[in-house]
């Protein structure tokens, strides 16, 4: 007889029905786990991908830099030569002229080393880590809105059982009272 | 149901507990599972608090990483700006200097004969107008510091004599020379400034790169210490809920007992 009174179909029912949705919602939680965890990793490597885009838009810059500087220095040697060529009672008129032409020539040359090695492919890189910035923050998103329904489906799980123990404990007061009553 | 094996290792394992029976080895079974998930939780908190230590460490010394990465670029901002004013100084202001000195001395240079006497022309009309200011009523001291400009630049122009022609001559070419050399000088100088300032920058922006890098392991280790602390305080709530459970089917089962002896 109590084994018929503790068998209920409306406990059993109840519990098998929670099971099934605890089941259903632990399967839904693994898949935000994993949708979570696949977006934090993407975080992760788009931030990566982002600061090595910033770093060689920095050495992009910095060998622009370099040249530039090189070429004007090189014309400002040239026009040094020049001036004491010129001055010199021996200097040549054409060696002069050469130099002069030279100094001209590398001070031209400058800037546009400085943007063809420098600016522009760091303006390349620059973008670069832009669109992986941007990846990355739909990464967290993404994230953010697995964490979200992870949260919900454990809050929903902890629902469901609060409403099986509340039958639970309504089945055992019955019970209790039907055997009082017998 | 109460299957131990099944139940411990699920997120809630008292899911599933019910009064089936309400014998002395059914409530014995029971406390043993009780036990077991107990421990369960208790294994699962300890995971938790470990975690919890090791992000902490980990977002200290990521931290750490970021301020020394932030004062790295300030520092390398305050050297590219020292070097960038150096390259400016240089490249620009004694280059521009030195040239327009270069230009007036070929100026002068060029002039040859015609300076001394643009300087003794300069001379008479200086003296000329101390003379009429003196007249007018001008300050007795104006006029003499007039007089004493006249007779200084008189002096310079030495007459006008063709040797003091050729050797003004002679100085404004050794300026001109000397002048040329300190612009490509500095014009070079300023250029070098110029690639170590860019180089300061290039500095500047890797640490700021570095930084960002940190940022984003700093979120990502704020998310695992979240991630940890919840899984904590589940596991604390789990415990406390199947010990409740527990217990309430232990005396639940007890009172089934007490009135099924009253009734006997």
């Amino acid at each position: 007889m109590n084994s018929a009174i503790s068998t209920t179909s409306v406990s059993s029912f109840a519990t098998e029905l929670a099971e099934l949705v605890i089941q259903n919602e632990t399967t839904q939680s693994d898949a935000d786990r994993a949708t979570r965890d696949a977006a934090r990793a993407a975080y992760l490597e788009d931030a990566q991908h982002q600061v090595d885009a910033l770093h060689a838009a920095a050495d992009a810059m910095e060998t622009g830099a370099f040249i530039s500087a090189a070429f004007s220095i090189a014309g400002s040697a040239c026009s040094f030569s020049a001036t004491v060529e010129k001055f010199d009672v021996d200097g040549c008129a054409s060696k002069t002229a050469q130099l002069e032409n030279s100094s001209k020539l590398c001070g031209e040359l400058a800037p546009i080393a400085k943007t063809v090695t420098g600016d522009t492919p760091q303006k390349h890189l620059e973008a670069d880590a832009k669109r992986f910035e941007t990846l990355a923050e739909r990464a967290k998103w993404q994230a953010s809105d697995a964490s979200s329904e992870i949260d919900k489906a454990y809050q929903l799980g902890a629902k469901l059982l609060d409403i099986v123990q509340s039958l639970n404990q309504a089945q055992d007061s019955a019970t209790n009272a039907v055997i009082g009553r017998i | 149901m109460l299957n131990a094996t099944t139940n411990v290792g699920a997120a809630t394992p008292w899911q599933s507990v019910a009064p089936e029976t309400n014998d002395a080895g059914s409530l014995s079974e029971t406390c043993a599972l009780l036990a077991l998930m107990v421990k369960s939780q208790t294994s699962s908190q300890a995971a938790s608090k470990t975690d919890v230590e090791l992000d902490f460490k980990k977002l200290e010394e990521l931290k750490q990483q970021l301020a020394e990465a932030l004062q790295k670029a300030k520092e390398a901002a305050d050297h590219h700006g020292f070097f960038g004013f150096l390259s400016s100084v240089f490249g620009s202001d004694v280059a521009q200097i030195a040239g327009a000195v270069a230009a007036l001395a070929a100026v002068v240079a060029t002039g040859g004969a015609a300076a001394p006497l643009i300087l003794m022309a300069v001379s008479v009309a200086l003296e000329e107008g101390a003379k009429v200011g003196a007249k007018l009523g001008l300050d007795p001291k104006i006029c003499m510091a007039i007089s004493l400009c006249s007779a200084a630049i008189g002096l310079c122009s030495g007459g006008g004599s063709a040797q003091a022609a050729s050797t003004v001559t002679t100085v404004a070419k050794d300026v001109k020379l000397g002048a040329n050399l300190v612009k490509d000088a500095a014009l070079a100088s300023g250029s070098a400034l110029s690639a170590v300032a860019e180089h300061y920058h290039a500095a500047e922006l890797r640490y700021q790169a570095d930084a960002t890098g940190y940022r984003a392991k700093d979120a990502a280790t704020n998310w695992e210490l979240d991630d940890a602390i919840a899984l904590l305080q589940q596991a604390l709530c789990t415990e406390q809920r199947e010990t409740t459970t527990v217990s309430a089917i232990i005396r639940s089962n007890g009172d089934t007992n007490v009135g099924l002896s009253n009734r006997i």
